[in-house]
């Protein structure tokens, strides 16, 4: 079986500020570079209108690509301003119906509340939670799963987090789990949807990592991010070279 | 033996937003294991310093050499004066572009009318003289420049030969796009300059022998540069078996 290898758009950040790649030569990338699956950073489309969705969907089918994950800024649910709030929501719902078209296999979407906070409200928990099962309940009917990632603000808590997952209660919601070496990442693995493995972990604690979410029962993807915004394509292909090694290790165990 | 693919070739995929010039790098050095870039210029989006700067980044980062630029919109005779002279500085910013990025060869058409098959002495002397201008330049750069046989007087085997011996520099050469010629020597065209080619566009619409005895020929008549495949648009499939059938020729040749 093929490795369920995937890299993140986001690791090629700094090619897309200078334009010097696009969701299609991404595309090209993962493919044939590095030979792994896509995982779209929606911060690598310009658009989330059906014509150019469509046009990345082909691409994607053209290549034989599965979407590990679609990765959604901009459409975390809470904000304190009720207007900034629902337009949140509306990005959300583009998001997933983006999702759907490209057939992405999981979608993540944060919960939001202030950058440096470390815990919920209430009233934040509640709509975050009744949004979350709203969102899977949409998710269950096309097949994926959604759910926030320990990305910033209070979800980085790990008990946040897992209220936030007791409290949805969903088979198609799950976490992005950001692996930071710690005991946080156990704490979430039950419900992960999906990875992000940054060069911190890649470089350091990579297969008791990745051992600690396999005997979770994980079967998903592993998610290369990359962050530094500088020799991507060779920085990366260190990170995938050292997932590989690890699943090869397995394989050969 | 180098094989390029011209970027043309996925002209519908840059019209349609889905293949800028950095994809297009990625799919000749990844997709198809080439390790040459063949630009056409309308695949650049600008050809601002700072923009080629990257493209040329986009090359070194993937090893990949610029066989070929071809150039459209810089053809040197435009009966109007001052159409001419736009297309002058055109070819000048051109040749800057291709100096910065590294190309070992440029194209720019020799211009007159789209259905003329004879270049006037006015025409002839004016064309002569920049390529010859064109010539001196690329030689003091180590590329080589010239025509296509593309349209108008330049696609006529006898007139492209005179215009070679009249240029008569080693830094000129001719872009040949095969079985594409005018005029009655038209079925000899790709032989009757071949002493002067400096990269191709295979026409790889013939069969497989047609190829394999138009390569053999360039290949006896000392031609060394890259095997040059330009389609009009072809899916990646497509452009895949374009490849593959040019390396099958070289292979044959390899092994004997």
């Amino acid at each position: 079986m093929q490795d369920r290898v995937s890299i993140a758009s986001y690791a090629f950040h700094g090619l897309l500020r200078e334009g010097a790649i696009d969701v299609f030569g991404y595309l090209e990338s993962v493919k044939f570079r590095y030979g792994v699956q896509a995982d779209i950073w929606n911060g690598m489309l310009p658009t989330t209108e059906r014509d150019y969705i469509l046009k990345v969907r082909r691409a994607l089918d053209e290549r034989g690509l599965e979407l590990a994950n679609l990765c959604v800024d901009g459409a975390h649910i809470w904000e304190d301003d009720p207007d900034r709030r629902e337009a949140n929501y509306r990005n959300a719902l583009a998001a997933l119906e983006a999702g759907e078209i490209l057939g992405a296999k999981t979608v993540r979407i944060d919960a939001g509340g202030a950058h440096d906070a470390r815990s919920f409200t209430t009233e934040q928990m509640d709509l975050i939670v009744k949004r979350y099962r709203e969102f899977a309940h949409r998710a269950s009917q096309s097949g994926y799963r959604v759910g926030p990632e320990n990305h910033w603000g209070p979800e980085v808590v790990p008990e946040n987090m897992v209220a936030i997952c007791k409290a949805v209660d969903h088979p198609a919601f799950g976490v992005l789990l950001h692996f930071r070496g710690d005991p946080g990442d156990r704490e979430m693995a039950p419900w992960a949807m999906h990875t992000h493995l940054a060069w911190q972990i890649t470089e350091g604690p990579l297969e008791a990592s990745m051992g600690m979410l396999r005997d979770a029962g994980y079967q998903g993807y592993w998610g290369i991010e990359h962050h530094t915004g500088r020799n991507e394509y060779a920085e990366v292909a260190v990170q995938v070279a050292r997932v590989r090694t690890v699943l090869d290790r397995w394989r050969n165990a | 033996m180098r094989v390029s693919l011209m970027s043309y070739t996925f002209n519908p995929m840059t019209r349609a937003g889905t293949m800028d010039c950095f994809g297009y790098l990625e799919t000749v050095r990844y997709r198809y294991g080439l390790r040459t870039a063949d630009l056409w210029n309308r695949t650049l989006a600008s050809i601002e310093p700072e923009y080629l700067a990257q493209v040329k980044a986009g090359l070194v980062e993937r090893e990949l050499e610029l066989v070929n630029l071809a150039v459209d919109g810089a053809h040197i005779w435009e009966d109007d004066p001052a159409v001419r002279e736009e297309h002058y500085q055109v070819a000048l910013a051109h040749m800057d572009a291709a100096e910065a990025l590294g190309a070992r060869t440029l194209r720019i058409d020799a211009g007159g009318g789209r259905d003329d098959r004879h270049f006037t002495d006015e025409q002839f002397d004016h064309i002569v003289m920049r390529y010859k201008e064109y010539a001196r330049r690329a030689a003091d750069n180590g590329y080589r420049v010239g025509p296509e046989n593309h349209w108008g007087s330049e696609a006529v085997p006898e007139e492209m030969a005179r215009l070679c011996e009249a240029v008569d520099s080693p830094a000129f050469g001719v872009l040949l796009h095969t079985r594409r010629w005018f005029g009655e020597h038209a079925p000899h065209g790709d032989k009757v300059v071949a002493p002067w080619v400096m990269h191709t566009h295979l026409t790889t619409n013939v069969a497989d022998q047609a190829l394999a005895e138009t390569m053999a020929m360039l290949r006896d008549a000392g031609y060394a540069g890259a095997w040059g495949i330009e389609l009009g648009g072809a899916t990646y499939a497509e452009a895949g078996v374009a490849v593959a059938r040019v390396n099958k020729v070289l292979e044959g040749w390899r092994l004997g």
